[in-house]
């Protein structure tokens, strides 16, 4: 027996291993371990990095049960511990911006940056002569590696605009309004004269969706798989593409529909109107969501920043404004002094935004945090033809620009995020991690329900819990519940700790006394009710009184 | 005097307790006192103390002083058995309840753990010394005939084999001569038994009706005369085998054999028509049945029988003797070689009792007892077998002793074989433990090798070389690029352009539509006909105030209650019902362990998935509260694990 201890001791012990020599056949033996003897010491974190991963107020106060406390302060550890990892991984996002510096940047053109730039660089500046079939609309995929243009009249095609691999090449003999990359690049819609045509990489068609007819613009969720667009007749429709079925389909009655945008944060979808309001949509309601009146004119287009707080439009007046979307309030506006009107607008992940006029392109930079208007773009490059769509590319420093004569990519410096997350957008997938990763949204896939103004989801609907008690209270005999109350904000030291106590115990005090007056003017009813009833018959107690409330 | 007083007092104290009984029965109650047992002799509670100085070798009287021992010396009554039980309860309780509560940190301390490792745990099978089943041990004949059956015992003979293995243990065992004529001996002795038993086969298989007539007037012959010799010799055998006739036709009678349903009957009657012999089968069959059913009432008081009484029954139920008996007694005359053929070769270890044990023997667990194999009532007929097996059996009984010391002795050799067994499995099974581990993997190091992986990744932006505004050559004007000389031009093509659009009025009518959408919203508040929802009829009025007072009420969301939020931004109209769709997926209350809003919306803050958080921290956020492992059973927690150490260090203390 005590052999056997000895033994089960010494398995018990953790044995170090040295990393071990490649074997034969080449592969490296993957087993890191520590050598015990260098300790290895975490240098902290500093605080103000760590604040930025925190979601959040801890919790305070007592759970139900001493057990449930633990538990809960377990749990609190261990969301610290994942606040200080994710600022320590911030040391591997080793990639920054590029950016053109100097006062006069707007001066240098793609023929500077390619005779000056590197040659994976020199390749992103590229044209596409297609004069045949133009004006061009363009898309990439959500990771930046695959391009999709549609001519106006009807010339399809997708391939990798980095290695320039041709995916597929059609003609679908038809006029072509938008197109648009679900959510991989194996399969893209067309919004072609009648109706909206789903075609695979190869350029097989798939399905043809004829309740969504003449189309204008197209948009896609890839969150949700919703495959939203907006018709010729006012027809706003929601398609869910993991199941193809319609979610929602809105007749919005506000006529042509060709300006739509898409908010990446909340999925909510900005339509422009030619009474110059903007109108926001959730799939669940058959109305707006909201409804702001930015300009005077018709809307000519809208974008939405990256980060969902800023919204830039432009409009037949002539003027770019920025709006917020937490208080729809208007930032900034900028009057054109050109004799173009300023159109189509695209924000890049950086929050540079691009703007065009007939066939010029501008890109200004930080026009989010700025009250003026910059006098001069950061960027802007003539094109030939006029210019119907652009788009930035994520993760790379490129602009595509579809025009009448083709596409045309330019190089526009910390444009693109340069640190991308595997998991979310990866621009070096390969076939089996782009099927992983297609199983991976299908099952994270969320609900249409979930799509709404409100930033967090998570919250208690204090509101309804409020009036569920009070309805509850109105019956008789039952306990009142404590409705949880937190002290508004107050300024100028009206928050603080004690004063929040000294509140919340004076607003304590006045429900108690509120609730003792109530029982006492009922005692003294029912004592005079009694002293009234004294002497009449048949009003004995009923034995079902014992049951009643009683009254503190 | 004072012993007096003493003595007055207890008395008095008598006195008043009867007294006090007395006074409580008038008011209907028992007094409930303390009873105290008391010794009658009061000096015995007195002691004699001298208070003499040391120094004055004389004790004068006034030394003398008398005082109490002890002043409560009183014997408690014994407790009466409803106490008694209820003390000797709540004392088994108390033990059982500090028996209970002693798990109560362990699974506190486990429930509070962040993870349990069930995996880490040692598995596999854990033999106790104790509990460790004793080696099968065939006792009733069956089970012995069974164990040979199944060539578990070492003295059947297995086909395509010369001995059995006693035999050739034995016969390696001996010398060459000695061995030779063992076993020129033996051959006989197998060839003789093979031949008897290829006669009963050969007996068995015979289906001549007249042999099989023959046979059975044979055995009845054979059982009468038996009687008769019970008869005069053996009166209480004759009873015995009278009570099992009885018995046996008793059963008949309850199966109901001879009843005429069973397929036999049925085609025979078919049958009958057509055949005599048939006919007269079945009327036979009918009549036996007959026969059978008849409740006899002699055998009733059969118990106070006398010999002639059974004389004059005894005819008549041999000639009962019904097909069953008959065929048991078949049954053993095959069978009987079989038996003795088993046995047989008892002899050979018989012959060198005395020897060594062979080590094969001693391992083996399954001990070779022989003693009741032959059943009881085949001993009377030992006297018909041919004499060379009569020769074997009766070797085979002086042999039953012999074994059964073997049996003993193999039984105490036997243990600490096991007991070795037991620690070699015991090893084994350390052996593939998981609980060792080979590696730990470190976050660092983890880390480490997703930095790698990050540098060796395609540099995707143009940082490198960042062309710098002083950089190109040729300076193009700037009018070129940007044009902005014809500002003045085009401020008057704006105003223009402004006063196109003037005389529409946008503003004014988003403020009508908002306007109008929010009257819309008021109007739809009640759309109810008159009369709906007042049952109580038109005059009774609170119950509709009540109604609308509810109805406003719950149709008032948070945005009509706050106007002003609209009211600053004109030029916005905000959906009250933006969240109606939302508003149904949330919590509207606080679920159980949480206390406030803030606590439970505060537990759900942090995202887990890794798509929003480290690779690392989605491990730490989703570590699970339980490890198994498959095929492992997660065995109850053992005492001594929990209590051993705290008790040895008490131990250690004292």
């Amino acid at each position: 027996m005590e052999q056997q201890s000895k033994q089960t001791d010494s398995k018990m012990k953790i044995r170090y291993f040295k990393p071990k020599e490649p074997d034969s056949k080449g592969g490296g033996k993957f087993s890191f371990t520590r050598n015990p003897e260098n300790v290895i010491k975490e240098r902290p974190v500093p605080e103000h990095k760590v604040e930025k991963w925190r979601k959040g107020e801890a919790s305070w106060g007592r759970a139900r049960t001493s057990f449930h406390t633990r538990k809960i302060e377990a749990k609190e550890e261990i969301y610290e511990k994942v606040a200080e990892k994710s600022a320590r991984s911030e040391l591997l996002r080793t990639e920054e911006p590029g950016v053109l510096e100097g006062d006069k940047t707007f001066q240098i053109s793609q023929s500077d940056i390619k005779s000056q730039a590197d040659e994976s660089t020199q390749q992103k500046i590229f044209d596409l002569r297609l004069n045949q079939f133009g004006p061009y609309r363009i898309d990439y995929t959500r990771n930046g590696r695959h391009l999709l243009i549609g001519g106006a009249k009807g010339h399809v095609a997708a391939f990798d605009w980095q290695t320039k691999k041709l995916h597929c090449e059609i003609n679908v003999m038809e006029s072509v309004a938008d197109i648009k990359w679900l959510h991989q690049e194996t399969l893209f819609a067309v919004a072609q004269k009648k109706w909206v045509y789903v075609y695979d990489n190869q350029g097989i068609e798939l399905h043809c969706l004829k309740h969504l007819d003449s189309v204008l613009r197209l948009e896609f969720l890839p969150y949700h798989f919703l495959l939203c667009s907006s018709s010729n007749k006012g027809y706003l429709s929601y398609l869910d593409v993991s199941i193809g079925k319609e979610v929602s389909g809105i007749s919005t009655k506000q006529g042509r529909l060709d300006v739509m945008a898409l908010n990446s944060q909340s999925a909510v979808i900005h339509l422009g109107h030619p009474n110059g309001t903007v109108s926001l949509w959730t799939p669940s309601l058959k109305e707006p969501a909201a409804k702001i009146l930015c300009h005077t004119s018709g809307i000519r287009d809208i974008a939405i920043d990256p980060t969902g707080l800023y919204m830039a439009t432009t409009s037949l007046d002539r003027r770019l404004k920025i709006f917020d979307l937490r208080t729809f309030r208007e930032l900034s506006r900028y009057q054109y002094q050109f004799r173009q009107c300023p159109g189509l607008l695209d924000f890049s992940q950086k929050g540079l935004l691009a703007l065009n006029r007939d066939n010029v392109v501008e890109v200004y930079k930080d026009i989010t945090a700025t009250s003026h208007k910059p006098k001069k773009p950061y960027l802007f490059h003539p094109c030939d033809k006029l210019v119907t769509d652009f788009m930035f590319c994520p993760f790379e420093d490129v602009l595509g620009i579809g025009h009448g004569l083709g596409f045309s990519s330019i190089v526009i410096p910390g444009a693109g995020e340069p640190n991308y997350d595997a998991y979310e957008a990866n621009p070096f997938q390969s076939k089996s991690q782009r099927k992983q990763t297609e199983v991976r949204m299908l099952l994270d896939k969320v609900q249409p329900e979930m799509i709404t103004l409100q930033t967090s989801i998570i919250d208690v609907d204090v509101e309804t819990a409020k009036a569920r008690e009070e309805e509850r209270l109105k019956k008789k005999y039952l306990k009142p519940k404590k409705i949880d109350f937190t002290p508004r904000n107050k300024m100028k030291g009206g928050s603080s700790g004690a004063k929040i106590v000294q509140r919340k115990k004076g607003f304590q005090e006045q429900q108690t006394r509120t609730a003792i007056r109530n029982i006492v003017r009922n005692k003294q009813i029912d004592g005079k009710m009694d002293s009234r009833n004294k002497n009449r018959k048949g009003l004995q107690g009923s034995a079902l009184d014992r049951l009643k409330k009683k009254n503190v | 005097m004072e012993l007096e007083n003493i003595v007055e007092e207890a008395v008095d104290e008598r006195a008043h307790e009867r007294l006090l009984d007395s006074l409580f029965a008038l008011d209907g109650k028992k007094r409930h006192n303390v009873a105290l047992r008391r010794s009658t002799n009061f000096s015995s509670n007195l002691d004699l103390v001298v208070h003499a100085s040391q120094d004055t070798a004389k004790i004068q009287p006034g030394d003398l002083k008398l005082k109490r021992k002890n002043a409560s010396f009183h014997l408690k009554k014994p407790l009466g058995t409803l106490e008694l039980e209820k003390t000797k309860r709540k004392l088994t309780r108390e033990a059982l309840v500090t028996e209970m509560t002693k798990w109560d940190p362990v699974v506190k301390e486990m429930r509070s753990a962040d993870q349990i490792a069930y995996s880490k745990r040692q598995h596999g099978i854990q033999m106790f010394q104790a509990v460790q089943p004793q080696a099968f041990v065939p006792r009733t004949p069956l089970e012995q005939e069974i164990y040979a059956a199944l060539g578990k015992s070492q003295d059947t003979l297995k086909p395509h084999q010369e001995f059995t293995e006693a035999e050739a243990r034995a016969l390696k065992a001996m010398s060459i001569k000695e061995a030779r004529a063992r076993r020129s001996e033996l051959m006989k002795h197998h060839e003789l038994l093979s031949r008897i038993e290829q006669k009963a086969k050969r007996q068995k298989k015979i289906k001549s009706k007249r042999y099989r007539k023959l046979l059975k007037a044979d055995r009845l012959t054979a059982e009468k005369r038996q009687m008769e010799y019970l008869q005069k010799n053996d009166p209480d055998a004759l009873h015995e085998k009278l009570k099992k006739i009885h018995e046996d036709r008793m059963e008949e009678r309850l199966t109901l054999k001879h009843r005429g349903g069973g397929k036999f009957s049925r085609l025979h009657k078919a049958y009958s028509k057509y055949d005599d012999k048939t006919r007269e089968a079945v009327q036979e069959m009918f009549k036996k049945s007959r026969e059978l059913t008849k409740k006899d009432e002699n055998i009733s008081d059969d118990d106070d029988d006398d010999d002639n009484n059974i004389n004059t029954k005894f005819d008549k139920l041999i000639s009962n003797v019904t097909g069953e008996t008959s065929q048991e007694i078949i049954n053993h005359n095959v069978k009987y070689p079989k038996i003795i053929s088993d046995k047989a070769n008892a002899w050979l270890e018989g012959s060198k009792a005395g020897n060594k044990m062979p080590p094969t023997q001693i391992l083996n667990p399954i001990s070779t007892s022989t003693e009741a194999v032959i059943p009881t009532p085949l001993a009377e007929e030992a006297s018909r077998l041919p004499d060379s097996l009569k020769k074997v059996n009766s070797v085979n009984k002086s042999e039953q002793e012999i074994t059964e010391i073997k049996k003993q002795r193999k039984s105490t050799i036997s243990e600490p074989v096991s007991k070795r067994k037991l620690e070699d499995k015991n090893k084994e099974s350390n052996a593939d433990d998981p609980s060792v581990i080979d590696e730990v993997r470190s976050p660092i190091s983890m880390d480490k090798s997703k930095l790698k992986r990050e540098k060796q990744r395609k540099p995707t932006n143009t940082d490198g070389k960042t062309p710098q505004s002083s950089g190109p050559e040729k300076p193009v004007p700037e009018s070129v690029l940007y044009s902005h000389d014809s500002k003045t031009d085009d401020s008057k093509k704006t105003l223009t352009m402004e006063e196109l659009f003037q005389d529409e009025d946008v503003i004014e009518e988003f403020t009508k539509e908002k306007a109008e959408i929010e009257g819309r919203k008021k109007l739809e508040v009640d759309l109810k006909l008159p009369g709906w929802g007042t049952w109580a009829g038109p005059d009774y009025k609170k119950a509709a105030t009540n109604r609308q007072k509810r109805f406003s009420k719950s149709k008032r969301t948070p945005h009509q209650r706050k106007p002003s939020q609209t009211a600053k931004a004109p030029f916005v109209w905000i959906n009250p019902n933006r969240d109606e769709a939302m508003k149904k997926l949330l919590p509207k209350a606080v679920p159980f362990p949480f206390t406030s809003v803030q606590q439970y919306e505060s537990s759900l803050r942090q995202p887990v998935s890794r798509g929003l958080v480290p690779e690392s921290a989605t491990k730490l956020l989703t570590k699970p509260e339980v490890v198994t492992k498959l095929g492992h059973i997660i065995k109850p927690i053992l005492k001594e694990d929990y209590f051993s150490k705290s008790k040895s260090s008490e131990m250690d203390l004292k």
